[in-house]
């Protein structure tokens, strides 16, 4: 071997290497990745999903692997003008796509969010629901962000396809979103996503100033009758009727609500046990993994790093906001019905995410009160949302 | 409802992919809200019948048991005890100190709070929510 072959050899690797190809949207978007793997590993910021979500962008934003053969993901197969035209050709994907692309047909076609769902129904109690059924009001109160950033998006000029995606980000939901999200507007899946997780994470800052601001002392003060006992009974036909009842009446709810409550049969039927413990964690981890590193993976600088992004952002922390307040503003309305009988506070936690919503309405409610222990009463309100942003992602599934 | 919806959909997707009215989002935003609404107010009342009806089936069962169980007597309660307690995954010892520590942050004595159920929560990474 001469000098000339090795100063080739040389030359074909540096060609090859992606350092030539570093443009300054690729180390913008790599220093977003680092900044979302920084908050999901040092700040435990919806750790689960955004460490997934975060890396998946990285490994897509590298120079010389968002394209080729080395490419992990390669966005032309999903969100081309031939695709927008004539739909996603399969064959071409499990022809020439990388790991990424075949995980991310998971998301397209909506099976991750329905067996996370399954995994979720597993985890899910819903007795304080069925102790107090007026909690549902508030779930479906917790829901004016979704609607609100919808107008807000409809207002900036978004189409009626993307400002339904990102409506939903204010149900507090992540798997709901990329459901409603990979549907209407998939070119946008990774900038949803993270709005969705980082402000599910950021729940705990966003919610306590918005309660404290529509709530007096007097009513943060309140403290709520025990729960009655809910019969095993009751746990077991409450999955089955609700799937019954609601998918009759809106039926493109059926994927994400049946999925849950098929979950919560497992959990409460007390036959399948071992069902229930792979839903719970095998599966739920599994698909978990699967999600965040393709959604994340969508996240390329072409469609991430522009206006509408800020714009999805900006919405998102508005929609949460809204929904925080018309939890609340329902919660004040039932607290004035019932005499103060319910503390406002836990009408926050109807924003779905679950269970850190409830959380915070716990310990809201305590910093007023050292002897009120709210958290099984914001549980309701709680599961509810699930339920509620839910049925608002069929609506609009149905109607955009 | 369904079938409202679907004739909807239909004009509506069409028009989906282009931008929306102003005014024609408030209707969206409207109905949307009011369906939400609307759906989560049947199940209320779905279960607040489902909890009459089982309440009434328990009433009904109980009857029967009771007369059976009458000559062989219950385990005697501890006194001031409410009733059972039951325990998933969890020790007696930890269901104890669970207890008294609920008592003790509570202020209340032991014997007048009810516990009907301890259950250790699975939470690996601990605080973070259900991944969704």
């Amino acid at each position: 071997m001469n000098a000339e072959n090795v100063s080739n050899i040389v030359k074909g690797l540096a060609s090859d290497s992606g350092f030539g190809a570093f443009t300054w949207q690729s180390v913008v978007m790599i220093v977003i990745a680092c900044i979302l793997l920084f908050l999901g590993i040092s700040k435990k910021f919806e750790p689960l999903l955004l460490v997934g979500i975060a890396f998946g962008m990285l490994i897509t934003n590298l120079p010389g692997l968002s394209s080729g053969d080395n490419a992990l993901f390669h966005s032309e197969l999903w969100f081309s003008q031939e695709v927008a035209d004539h739909g996603v050709n399969y064959a071409n994907v499990l022809h020439n796509g990388g790991l990424l692309d075949l995980l991310y047909i998971g998301v397209k076609t909506g099976i991750y969010p329905c067996l996370i769902f399954i995994g979720v129904g597993a985890m899910t109690d819903f007795g304080p629901m069925l102790a107090n059924p007026k909690s549902l009001i508030l779930g479906a109160a917790a829901q004016l962000g979704i609607y609100m950033a919808l107008i807000l998006a409809i207002i900036f000029g978004f189409t009626g396809n993307v400002a339904a995606s990102v409506a939903i980000i204010g149900g507090a939901d992540g798997p709901t979103a990329i459901f409603v999200t990979k549907t209407l507007a998939p070119d946008k899946l990774g900038a949803i996503a993270i709005a969705a997780y980082s402000y599910m994470a950021l729940i705990p800052l966003i919610q306590p100033p918005i309660m404290r601001a529509l709530t007096t002392k007097k009513e943060r003060m309140i403290k709520m009758d025990q729960l009655r006992t809910v019969s095993k009974k009751e746990k077991i036909i409450f999955p089955i009727a609700v799937t019954v009842l609601v998918c009759i009446l809106l039926p493109s709810v059926a994927p994400l609500l049946g999925c849950l409550m098929f979950g919560n049969l497992l959990k409460e039927c007390g036959v399948t046990e071992r069902l229930s413990d792979t839903a719970q964690n095998a599966l739920m981890n599994i698909v978990t993994l699967f999600l965040g590193i393709s959604v994340g993976a969508t996240a390329v600088y072409t469609s991430f790093l522009t206006k509408e992004t800020l714009m999805i952002v900006g919405l998102g922390l508005l929609a949460f906001c809204f929904s925080t307040a018309g939890g609340v503003l329902m919660g004040k309305l039932m607290c004035w019905i019932t005499k103060g009988k319910i503390n406002p506070l836990i009408g926050a936690a109807g924003v779905s995410a679950v269970p850190m919503a409830a959380r915070v309405a716990h310990n809201e409610g305590k910093k007023w009160n050292a002897d009120n222990y709210l958290l099984m009463h914001a549980m309701g309100p709680n599961v509810a949302g699930v339920i509620g942003s839910a049925v608002a992602a069929g609506f609009l599934l149905a109607v955009f | 409802m369904a079938l409202f919806l679907a004739e909807n959909a239909q004009d509506a997707a069409k028009n989906a992919a282009e931008k929306v009215a102003i005014g024609d989002g408030f209707l969206y935003a409207l109905l949307g809200f009011g369906i939400v609404l609307l759906v989560l107010v049947v199940l209320m009342g779905f279960i607040y019948l489902l909890s009459y009806v089982a309440r009434k089936s328990d009433g009904l069962f109980a009857k029967k048991p009771k007369q059976e169980a009458a000559p062989s007597a219950a385990p005697a309660l501890a006194p001031g005890s409410s009733g059972n307690v039951k325990l998933n995954n969890v020790d007696d010892r930890t269901a104890a100190m669970v207890m008294a520590i609920v008592a003790d942050e509570m202020q209340t004595p032991l014997n007048e709070l009810r516990f009907i159920s301890i259950k250790e929560i699975q939470d690996a990474d601990g605080g973070e929510s259900l991944a969704k």
